[in-house]
C-alpha cells in the first residue's frame, strides 16, 4: 500500500504546517492588537524620575489622548530597545545627547517641524545647535543636568576635602567607599578627563591601558556601581561620595540635608536630555501636542520643583538652584560624554573592568 | 555522652535553620508597616504602602500582564500536556523524552534562545512571547507529572471503553479525564506558580512595554527599593504559602502526587 | 482524490494530529532558538558589509584571562553554594526524617514554606538584614560585640550568603527522601556490630543517601552557576558572573553572535564540570 503511506504522511505534513501556522498567527497577534489600540495614543518611553504622573493624567483629560509610558533606567537599555525594534513601538523618546548622535547615525530618528513647538524661541540657545545635532533637525532639548559629587558632609564632619576629581581616583584622598557610575562610556571618559583634562581627545592604546589602570586601581574603593542606587547609598551610610547628577543629589538632600552636591572644581560633565521622534511613529502630531504641553511654563516650574531638573527655556534660568544648573560661563566649559572610541572597545574595557 | 550531645544539638541546629529561614521574611514583612520610607529607622506602625500600592497603576498593570500570562500559559501548557499523552501514548511515547531538554538546560540558555530566535524572526516583544515562554517552561512540568498519572491508570482502560462501543471522544471525557483530573490539577497550580514567579524569561523576552510582577519588583529595588515592594512582596508570600499550603493539604489527602 | 477519502484519511489521522501540538511548541521555542543560538554563535558580522561569514572568531574571543576569571567566579559560587547547601540541609533532612516521630509533615512543609516565595523578594529581604541599620548589624550592636555598624551589603559576602539562603531548600526534599528510605535496620546492624555512631554514619548512613545528595547537588549546582539577579542586588554591580555577561552581551551590548558563543561556552563547561561530579559521585557509590 505504497499508495496509502505517501497519504499519510502528506496528511501529516499539512497537519504539522497547520499547527506551526497557528504559532505563527499567534505570535503576531500582538500585531493586531496595535492596529487595533486607541488611534488617540502615544507610546512614551522615558526616565523613571522625568514625567510626574498627575500630570500626565492632567494632559489625558486636556486633549483625549492616552498615553503609554515605559521606563528605561539607562540610556544603553534606550538605544538597544530601539535598536532592537528598528525605531518603531515608540512615538517619543528622551535620549541624552550622547545617544542621539548614535541614534542618527542608524537613523533611528524622524525629522521634526520646529515650527510646531509653540515654545521654540523660549528655548536656551546655549541647549541648542549640539554636536549631535547642529540644526536640532531630529531633538528638542528638554532638560539638562551637570555630573558631581553627592557628599555627605556628615561623615566629614571635621574637614570638607577641597572637591576634586581626586576624591574618587586618587587611591590617597578616596573615602573607604564611593558610588561611581555604571555605564562604560560615562566611567572611561570621566577617567580620560582626569587623566588627559579632555575626553574628546584622539586614544592612543597607551591612553587606553592607563584610563583601564585607573579604573582597575579604583576599584578597591568602589561600594556599588550605580546611578539608580544612590539614594540607598547616600541615606543608608553605605557610601559617603557618590558620582551623581545634581538633580538626583538634589531630591537626596531633601531627605537628609547634610548630603550636598559639588561640582569638582577641574569641572564636570554635562548631558543634555531631549525629545526625539522614533522614525517609524505614525501619530507626530500628538507627539508635539504632548510636547507643547510639557513646555508649558507652569508644567516646567512643577517639573523643575518637584524633581530639581534643569529647565530648557531662558526665563526658567533666572530660578534655577546655582549650584545644581550652573551659569552660563561654567556651563561653556563643561564637557560632553562624545567620544571617537567605538562601542566594542568601551565595552571591552567594560568586561575587562567587571571580571575582576 | 555521644547521646546527650545528640539530642541536643541537633534540635539546636535545625533551630537555627529555622531561624535562618524565616528572619528575613519576617523583617521584610515588617518593614512594609514602617512609617519611614527606607528601612533605616522605625518611624511607626502604618498601612500607607499597601494603600499606595492599591492607587499605584504600574503595580495594577503588572499585576495583570502577570495573571493573564500565567493563566494563558497554564491554560495551553496543560491543555496540550493532555492532548499529547492521551492522543501519543503508544506511539509517540519514545519522544517524550523531548520535553525533558528545558528542565536540565539552565534557564538562561533557554531565555536567550528565546530572545535570539524572536530576534531573527523580527517578532515584536510583549505579551505573546512571554507567554510562549511560560508555555515552554509550563509544558517541561505538566507534560511529566500528566504522563505518570496516566501511566498508573489502566493502560488498558482506553482500550477497554473503546471496545465497549464508545468514541474517543467519549472515552475521553467520560473515562480518562476525570480519572486525571488531579494531575491536571496540580499541574496546573504548579506551572501558575512557576509562571508567576519566572524573572528570566521575563527579563530577556517582555519588551518594555510589558511588565510582570518580577520585573516591576526587579526594577524598583534595583534603584534601592521601596516599602511599597515590602507591601507587594507581604502580600505576594501570603498568596504563595496559601498556594502551597493548599496543595501540601491536597497531598496529604492522598489527592495528588506531585512529589 | 475524492472527499470522502480526504476526510477518511484526516480522521484515521486525528490521533496524531491532536497529539502533535505539544511537539511543535516545543520544537518551535526550545530546539529551534537553540539551534539559532549554535548557529549564530559560529558567524560574525563583518564591520564594513554587515554580512555575516562563518568564523570561530567569537570563541576566540574568549581565550582570555577575563573570560576564565569570570567563568571560574560562577563555578565557585556554584560549587560553594552546593557543598554549604548540602551541609546545612544534612542535618536538618536527617533529623525530620528520623528523629522526628509526629509531625513530619509540618516540619517538611515549613521548610518547603520559602520554595513559594519569589526569590526577588528573598534577594530584598536580605537588604533589610544586611544593611548598616539592618538586623544584624543592630544586633550585633546591642550585643555590644561591635561598636561600629559593618559594611554587609554590595559584598560577595552578601551574595554567598543569599545565594545559598535562596537554594537551601531545594537541597532538602532529595535529602529527605533519600534518608526517610534508608532501613533502620542497617543502622541497628551497625551499630550491633560494635560501630560506634561516628563510624556508622560514616559507612552506612552517608552512602545509603548519596542518591540523595546527587540529586540535591545538581539541583543546586545548575542553577547556581546561572545566578546574576543575587550579585547585580546584592553585590553592588562590582563583579561579573557567567550569566551577567550573558546579560550583558543580549540586552546591553546587543552583540547576539558573542552573547550566543559565550552562552554555549559556559554551559558546555558547567555541564562538563557536573559529569565529573557525577562520575565521581557514581564512584563512590560502588
Amino acid at each position: 500500500m505504497q499508495n496509502s503511506r505517501l497519504y499519510t504522511i502528506m496528511m501529516r505534513s499539512v497537519m504539522v504546517f497547520f499547527w506551526v501556522c497557528v504559532l505563527v498567527m499567534f505570535l503576531g497577534f500582538s500585531h493586531i492588537v496595535h492596529f487595533f489600540r486607541s488611534e488617540r495614543s502615544i507610546n512614551i518611553f522615558s526616565w523613571p524620575t522625568l514625567l510626574d504622573v498627575s500630570y500626565l493624567e492632567r494632559f489625558e483629560r486636556e486633549t483625549g489622548i492616552t498615553l503609554h509610558v515605559s521606563y528605561y533606567e539607562t540610556n544603553e537599555e534606550l538605544f538597544s530597545k530601539l535598536r532592537a525594534t528598528k525605531g518603531s513601538g515608540y512615538d517619543l523618546v528622551i535620549p541624552s545627547d550622547y545617544v542621539v548622535e548614535l541614534m542618527i547615525k542608524e537613523g533611528l530618528l524622524q525629522k521634526i517641524d520646529q515650527t510646531k513647538i509653540h515654545a521654540w524661541p523660549e528655548l536656551d540657545p546655549k541647549l541648542l545647535s549640539l554636536y549631535c545635532d547642529p540644526h536640532n533637525d531630529y531633538t528638542i532639548p528638554y532638560f539638562w543636568a551637570v555630573y558631581g559629587l553627592g557628599i555627605d558632609t556628615a561623615y566629614f564632619k571635621d574637614a570638607l576635602p577641597e572637591v576634586s576629581w581626586d576624591l574618587i581616583f586618587d587611591s590617597k584622598k578616596i573615602p573607604s567607599s564611593i558610588g561611581m557610575l555604571d555605564a562604560a562610556r560615562e566611567a572611561v571618559l570621566l577617567a580620560a578627563f582626569y587623566l588627559y583634562g579632555s575626553s574628546d581627545i584622539a586614544m592612543t592604546p597607551e591612553h587606553i591601558a592607563k584610563i583601564k589602570k585607573l579604573l582597575i586601581e579604583q576599584k578597591r574603593f568602589v561600594g556599588a556601581y550605580t546611578e539608580s542606587n544612590i539614594e540607598h547609598l547616600l541615606l543608608g551610610k553605605l557610601c559617603p561620595l557618590v558620582v551623581a547628577m545634581g538633580p538626583d543629589i538634589l531630591r537626596i538632600q531633601r531627605v537628609n540635608p547634610a548630603i550636598k552636591f559639588v561640582i569638582p572644581k577641574e569641572g564636570s560633565f554635562v548631558v543634555i536630555d531631549s525629545f526625539a521622534i522614533p522614525a517609524k511613529s505614525t501619530k507626530v502630531d500628538l507627539v508635539y501636542e504632548f510636547i507643547n504641553f510639557l513646555l508649558k511654563s507652569d508644567v516646567l516650574e512643577h517639573h523643575r520643583a518637584k524633581f530639581g531638573m534643569c529647565c530648557p527655556t531662558k526665563k526658567m534660568q533666572s530660578i534655577h538652584d546655582q549650584t545644581i544648573c550652573p551659569s552660563d560661563e561654567e556651563f561653556a566649559k563643561m564637557k560632553f560624554f562624545k567620544t571617537t572610541l567605538p562601542e566594542a572597545l568601551l565595552n571591552e574595557i567594560w568586561i575587562q573592568l567587571m571580571a575582576y | 555522652m555521644n547521646i546527650n550531645m545528640k539530642s541536643f544539638c541537633l534540635p539546636l541546629f535545625v533551630t537555627l535553620f529555622f531561624l535562618f529561614l524565616y528572619v528575613p521574611i519576617i523583617v521584610l514583612i515588617l518593614y512594609s508597616f514602617n512609617a519611614s520610607t527606607m528601612p533605616y529607622e522605625w518611624k511607626g506602625f502604618t498601612t500607607m504602602w499597601y494603600k499606595q500600592l492599591f492607587a499605584s497603576k504600574e503595580a495594577w498593570q503588572a499585576l495583570s500582564n502577570s495573571l493573564i500570562v500565567s493563566t494563558v500559559s497554564v491554560f495551553l501548557s496543560v491543555t496540550m500536556a493532555v492532548l499529547v499523552v492521551y492522543n501519543g501514548f503508544e506511539r509517540l511515547n519514545r519522544f517524550f523524552v523531548f520535553f525533558y531538554g528545558t528542565l536540565v538546560i539552565p534557564e538562561i540558555v533557554l531565555a536567550v534562545g528565546l530572545l535570539g530566535f524572536f530576534s531573527l524572526f523580527s517578532v515584536s516583544l510583549g505579551l505573546a512571547t512571554l507567554i510562549a515562554g511560560h508555555t515552554l517552561l509550563g509544558l517541561g512540568y505538566a507534560v511529566p507529572i500528566v504522563h505518570s498519572r496516566f501511566c498508573e491508570l489502566e493502560r488498558h482502560l482506553t482500550e477497554a471503553s473503546l471496545d465497549l462501543g464508545a468514541t474517543r471522544s467519549q472515552t475521553f471525557f467520560r473515562v480518562i479525564f476525570p480519572l486525571l483530573m488531579p494531575s491536571v490539577f496540580a499541574a496546573s497550580l504548579l506551572v501558575f506558580v512557576i509562571s508567576l514567579d519566572d524573572f528570566l524569561i521575563a527579563f530577556f523576552c517582555a519588551g518594555a512595554e510589558t511588565q510582570t510582577l518580577p520585573l516591576y519588583i526587579f526594577s524598583v529595588v534595583r534603584s534601592g527599593g521601596s516599602p511599597m515592594v515590602n507591601a507587594l512582596s507581604t502580600i505576594m508570600i501570603f498568596v504563595g504559602a496559601l498556594i502551597v499550603s493548599f496543595i501540601a493539604l491536597l497531598q496529604a489527602r492522598k489527592v495528588v502526587t506531585i512529589v | 482524490m475524492k472527499k470522502e477519502d480526504l476526510r477518511a484519511l484526516f480522521e484515521k489521522n486525528m490521533q496524531f494530529f491532536m497529539s502533535i501540538p505539544a511537539f511543535v511548541w516545543i520544537m518551535i521555542f526550545f530546539y529551534v532558538p537553540l539551534m539559532t543560538i549554535l548557529g549564530r554563535s559560529f558567524f560574525v558580522r563583518s564591520r564594513v558589509t554587515f554580512v555575516p561569514s562563518p568564523s570561530l572568531e567569537n570563541y576566540a574571543t574568549f581565550f582570555d584571562c577575563t573570560y576564565f576569571t569570570i567563568i571560574n567566579r560562577s563555578l565557585l559560587l556554584a560549587l560553594i553554594t552546593a557543598v554549604a547547601c548540602l551541609l546545612i540541609a544534612y542535618p536538618v533532612a536527617y533529623f525530620i526524617a528520623r528523629h522526628v516521630k509526629t509531625g513530619k509533615n509540618i516540619l517538611l512543609f515549613l521548610v518547603m514554606l520559602p520554595f513559594s516565595v519569589n526569590m526577588l523578594i528573598q534577594a530584598y529581604s536580605w537588604f533589610f538584614m544586611l544593611g548598616k541599620t539592618g538586623i544584624i548589624n543592630t544586633l550585633l550592636l546591642n550585643l555590644g560585640i561591635i561598636s561600629q555598624p559593618l559594611h554587609l551589603l554590595n559584598t560577595s559576602g552578601a551574595v554567598y550568603v543569599c545565594v545559598i539562603y535562596c537554594y537551601v531548600p531545594f537541597m532538602i526534599l532529595p535529602l529527605y527522601t533519600a534518608l526517610e528510605k534508608i532501613d533502620a535496620r542497617f543502622i541497628e546492624a551497625s551499630l550491633d556490630l560494635g560501630a560506634n555512631w561516628l563510624q556508622t554514619f560514616g559507612r552506612v548512613i552517608i552512602p545509603l543517601s548519596l542518591p540523595g545528595i546527587s540529586t540535591g547537588f545538581f539541583l543546586v549546582f545548575i542553577p547556581a552557576f546561572g545566578e546574576f539577579v543575587i550579585p547585580a542586588l546584592l553585590g553592588g554591580g562590582k563583579q561579573m558572573y557567567a550569566s551577567s555577561l550573558i546579560s550583558y552581551y543580549f540586552l546591553t551590548t546587543r552583540n547576539l553572535a558573542l552573547g550566543s558563543a559565550f552562552t554555549l561556552l559556559s554551559s558546555a563547561i558547567v555541564l562538563f564540570v557536573a559529569y565529573v561530579i557525577y562520575s565521581w559521585l557514581k564512584k563512590i557509590r560502588s
